[in-house]
């Protein structure tokens, strides 16, 4: 999976930086990404639904589970932001700055927009820092599943959680991290434009 | 808030007919097992397609690419420290809330 992924994200990457000046193709899925997106993600989550509903398993975990399911998003916020913090010393950046970078928890659309008015610097290493994000959690959360465990890979995701990353999760673990992952998805997505602002008025 | 509603609405959906075909399942003897293959067939190939329009939407803004040789270390390096120390959170918490490695509770 985790092969298949890597060779997807690059073809899709170098079609989007070459292509999409000279095929149409490419840039109407650029004009419609968000839809295509979107329209991807209904198909998926109908066709987890179905399974889920299918395997009764799942709401047994579900329920034994119970409250805990909401500590994780926060202990996945705590982490990555005293993460941020930490390697703060080696770059001439604030601390509130390299947290808030930090602080997209991988949702590179929105987080550099609420940092582009305070620097465009900080803005431009949110963007690259929230991509990066998104596609090392791609590649990681295979591997985090098979030698860590299944519910650290919603961590890795953070908002992107129930988003793109919400489907290698799924094909990496079980129907029953669904839970959890769209927990850690709207938690931390929610959050984001609560935290980076506070962070940078400071 | 509504688009997540939207979300979970089609899960719901998803949920609740997967539930009747459960049912259905039992009482007529019925086996539904080439629509569990279908949907495992369906969500490889929605991976694949959801990841390759995210590529292309990566690729094609050249934001990116005109920072990447400036600034690409620094966000690397906090986001390989913040993913990490976010994967340690929850590792740690995961094994005081006695959840085994597979995300099911050890002691129940």
């Amino acid at each position: 999976m985790t092969k298949k992924i890597l060779f997807t994200v690059a073809l899709g990457i170098l079609c989007g930086r070459f292509a999409t000046e000279h095929l149409a193709l490419f840039q109407w899925i650029v004009d419609n990404n968000g839809l295509l997106i979107d329209l991807g993600l209904y198909a998926l989550l109908f066709f987890v639904g179905l399974d889920m509903g299918r395997n009764e398993t799942v709401f047994s975990d579900m329920k034994k589970a119970g409250w805990r399911i909401l500590l994780f998003p926060f202990a996945s916020m705590l982490g990555t932001l005293l993460g941020a913090a930490l390697v703060s010393i080696f770059f001439p950046y604030k601390v509130n700055e390299c947290m808030a970078i930090a602080a997209g928890f991988g949702w590179y659309s929105l987080a550099p927009v609420l940092l582009a008015e305070y620097s465009s610097i900080i803005s431009a290493i949110c963007f690259l820092a929230n991509v990066m994000r998104e596609l090392l959690a791609f590649i990681f959360i295979p591997i985090v599943a098979k030698r860590v465990g299944y519910i650290e890979t919603t961590s890795l995701a953070g908002a992107a959680a129930m988003d793109t990353c919400l489907a290698v999760t799924i094909r990496s673990t079980h129907e029953r991290i669904v839970i959890y992952a769209i927990a850690c998805g709207m938690i931390t997505g929610t959050l984001v434009p609560v935290i980076i602002p506070i962070l940078v008025s400071f | 808030m509504a688009y997540t509603a939207k979300l979970l609405s089609i899960m719901v959906v998803g949920i609740l007919i997967g539930i009747g075909i459960n049912k259905n399942s039992k009482k007529t003897g019925k086996d539904w097992e080439w629509l569990s293959r279908l949907s495992g067939k369906v969500q490889t190939f929605v991976v694949i397609y959801l990841i390759f329009v995210l590529g292309v939407r990566i690729g094609s803004d050249r934001h990116v690419f005109e920072q990447l040789d400036k600034l690409w270390i620094v966000a690397l390096v906090i986001t390989v420290a913040a993913m990490g120390l976010g994967l340690l959170f929850v590792h740690i918490l995961r094994k005081v809330l006695k959840f085994d490695r597979e995300g099911v509770k050890a002691d129940d």
